[in-house]
């Protein structure tokens, strides 16, 4: 991102800015001819100016794709304004397309995005890429090399053959580039991505600091939507963003301030660990919080009601022999990621295991009917290894023993069933090298193949996060998936209501604000209110915003993304639930509101509001 | 003087926007007690039916954590710091 030059007065300082005051640089790859066009764009709005899906929507609502592994469709690949930037925590890539894996009733791929932290954004703020538009496809294995022509020259991006990459796993592909490139970082496949035709939910890694100096497998993954699935499909296992790092000047005592909040404040206090000024240990921490009231899935999204799931509890887990360290992503404070190690001969943290984070212990144990530790850090690591998302994955490994207990005559996925460790690890390897594609397409479409939709938990495609949907009737208005789009699925547990007027309002109005965080670049686990990211925008970019104006942008943002649904044909039908979700389940120790009738009143309203909410943004013109 | 007791930001709508109070209570389970009888709408959303803190809840008491079901054998002292802290957390 950067300013016009009309914008600067005559000492080069800032002024007041509005968004035509700002210009990004597009990179439009055409990966079948082999052609880069770089083209600088001044903003039209503030959604231009930010970035991230904010951005990437407008991109996407100009176009038309009926089949997302098609050559003509675009994969888009930004930053928001606060990447790469000195504000702590602003390390988001983002990764835009329709998707292989969401989709419409009517049978049309659906806008998606999937995004994640590690170095790599940073590096390509450094060099001074906002944005890639990805299209055609490569007629051979291929990884893209941005880098500068000459030490401060222009931005290139190279095409090289990546021949010795295929069938790596996905740290190994990025420890081979970390010797070949020594000042980059990367995003790669893994072997799904690489197979995507019969892998719909393959992630991109993006790499770390503490990776490439441990040489642990420790990437972070956008793993939502296939957006690796579609990396692959466009013959790209790599993008190589290379060049020194860019070492900013001093920070403002506002940014200071900021950075220091998001460290040690109160609205990362969660993620923290309780030496890092009383945290509250992660979201490992869910399964103390959620199990006991046994709110939290097992067994595909039905709780046993028993304490299976108690020996998978941090505190027992440092119990032994283990040692769960807090690390960091590249000069955070929250320390978010809780490393799992062997304990080593000298009694310090030994052989990495698997950073283990609330959703793939769940989904990868728990709600598979694993309540092994040793278990579980296997198989997080094997599916982050090959390159999947652990949420669609666990999920539709949890579909198939779900499927297979009630259908013991004929079973799917060589006779899977829950706790079976063994076969799971075989099936999951299958999946992930592309011999699988029965339980690669999804839970959806599996379940539309069986005949069996009541217990397959998605909305939309997109399979359901480590929350119960029992509790949760907003998961199928969350635009990418659940938890991360659609902040509603802890509001029985806190708040308690169970009115239809507080949860059309939960929906329409408060759930979706989560969507800052996908266009400004900043990660979610900062916390800041939009008070301080207002803050935050004015100290990095000069932008002086109001909250109520920043609202109506995070507003906007997610009406273009329903729009986006609308447009590929969504209508009430697609906005749903598996039918077992509304049964009672005497076990959770919650409210039971979420019945039939309830969601569809709830539906009828909300997506009612929905409609009146677009026109009054105009946005029902576009598309 | 008495004990000061913060809820979680979420909470304070059921407590006419109020996080902070000053509160007198021998220990922190009869402070919950004597928060919730004066702001009822929280009873339901802090104590389950036994009237325990919801095991989604930790305690700081003078900046040391303590798990929910401690609540009953924290000593409350003139002066004290305690915080009801969510632990339920996305990502």
């Amino acid at each position: 991102m950067s300013q016009t030059a009309e914008n600067k007065d005559s000492n080069g300082d800032q002024e007041a800015k509005s968004p035509t005051d700002f210009q990004f640089a597009r990179y439009n790859v055409d990966l079948s001819l082999g052609k880069v066009h770089p083209e600088n764009i001044t903003c039209e709005d503030y959604e231009d100016v930010f970035g991230g899906i904010a951005r990437g929507f407008k991109f996407l609502e100009n176009k038309s794709v009926k089949d997302a592994y098609d050559p003509g469709a675009s994969l888009v690949l930004n930053l928001g304004v606060l990447s790469g930037t000195d504000f702590m925590t602003g390390l988001r890539t983002y990764f835009l397309a329709y998707s292989p894996l969401k989709r419409s009733l009517s049978g049309m791929p659906s806008a998606m995005w999937s995004t994640g932290s590690g170095k790599f954004g940073t590096k390509l703020r450094h060099l001074d890429v906002d944005e890639l538009v990805l299209t055609g496809r490569c007629a051979g294995p291929t990884l893209l090399h941005i880098h500068r022509s000459e030490e401060d020259g222009p931005t290139v991006i190279d095409f090289v053959d990546a021949s010795d990459l295929v069938g790596l796993l996905v740290n190994d592909k990025i420890q081979r580039l970390h010797q070949q490139y020594a000042d980059a970082h990367f995003a790669v496949i893994g072997p799904a991505g690489e197979t995507y035709q019969t892998v719909r939910y393959a992630a991109v890694a993006l790499s770390t600091e503490n990776q490439l100096k441990s040489g642990d497998p420790k990437a972070r993954y956008c793993g939502r939507g296939g957006m690796g699935s579609m990396l692959g499909s466009k013959n790209i296992l790599a993008i190589v963003a290379d060049t020194p790092d860019r070492r900013g000047g001093k920070q403002p005592s506002a940014l200071k301030i900021l950075n220091q909040e998001v460290a040690r404040g109160e609205g990362s206090r969660r993620f923290r660990d309780a030496k890092k000024n009383n945290g509250g240990g992660g979201t490992w921490a869910n399964y103390a919080a959620l199990d006991p009231v046994h709110a939290m899935p097992e067994m595909n999204f039905v709780p046993t009601g028993s304490n299976k799931s108690e020996q998978l509890y941090r505190p027992n887990v440092e119990k032994g022999p283990y040692i769960v360290k807090d690390e960091s992503c590249y000069r955070c404070g929250i320390s978010c990621h809780k490393n799992v190690y062997d304990v080593g001969e000298d009694g310090k943290a030994g052989n990495f295991r698997a950073k283990v984070d609330y959703e793939p212990l769940n989904l990868l144990a728990s709600n598979i009917g694993i309540f092994n530790i040793e278990q579980a850090l296997e198989l997080i690591e094997q599916v982050d290894n090959l390159g999947m998302d652990s949420i669609s994955c666990g999920t539709t490994l949890s579909f198939a023993m779900e499927y297979n207990r009630r259908n013991p005559e004929s079973p799917i996925a060589e006779g899977l069933s829950y706790g079976d460790y063994e076969k799971t690890c075989d099936i999951v390897e299958k999946i992930g090298t592309g011999q699988l594609e029965e339980l690669g397409q999804g839970t959806l479409r599996l379940s539309e193949q069986l005949h069996a939709e009541s217990y397959a938990m998605h909305s939309k495609g997109l399979e359901f996060p480590a929350y119960l949907p029992q509790i949760n009737p907003g998961y199928p208005w969350a635009t990418a998936g659940g938890h991360m789009s659609m902040r509603t699925m802890f509001l029985l547990l806190l708040e308690r209501e169970t009115g239809l007027d507080y949860w059309v309002d939960a929906i329409t109005n408060k759930g979706y604000m989560t969507l800052r965080d996908d266009f400004l670049g900043a990660c979610k686990f900062s916390g800041m209110t939009h008070e301080q990211i207002c803050s935050a925008l004015s100290a990095v970019t000069g932008i002086e915003m109001k909250v109520p104006e920043l609202e109506r942008i995070i507003k906007r943002t997610f009406l273009r993304a329903i729009q986006l649904e609308r447009q590929v044909g969504m209508t009430d039908a697609d906005y749903d639930m598996p039918a077992e979700v509304h049964e009672e389940y005497p076990q959770i120790e919650l409210p039971h509101f979420n019945t039939p009738e309830f969601f569809s009143q709830l539906k009828q309203k909300v997506n009612s509001r929905l409609d009146e909410m677009i026109v009054e943004e105009g946005l029902n013109q576009v598309g | 003087m008495p004990v000061e007791l913060v809820i979680p930001p979420r909470l304070s709508q059921f407590a006419n926007g109020q996080r902070h109070f000053q509160l007198q209570a021998g220990t922190l389970q009869e402070l919950l007690e004597h928060l919730c009888s004066q702001h009822p709408d929280l009873r339901v959303r802090l104590l389950g039916e036994t009237g325990q803190l919801y095991s989604y809840f930790a305690i700081l008491h003078n900046q040391q954590q303590f798990a929910a079901d401690a609540a009953a054998t924290i000593a409350c002292r003139d002066g004290d710091q305690l915080e009801i802290m969510t632990l339920a957390s996305g990502g």
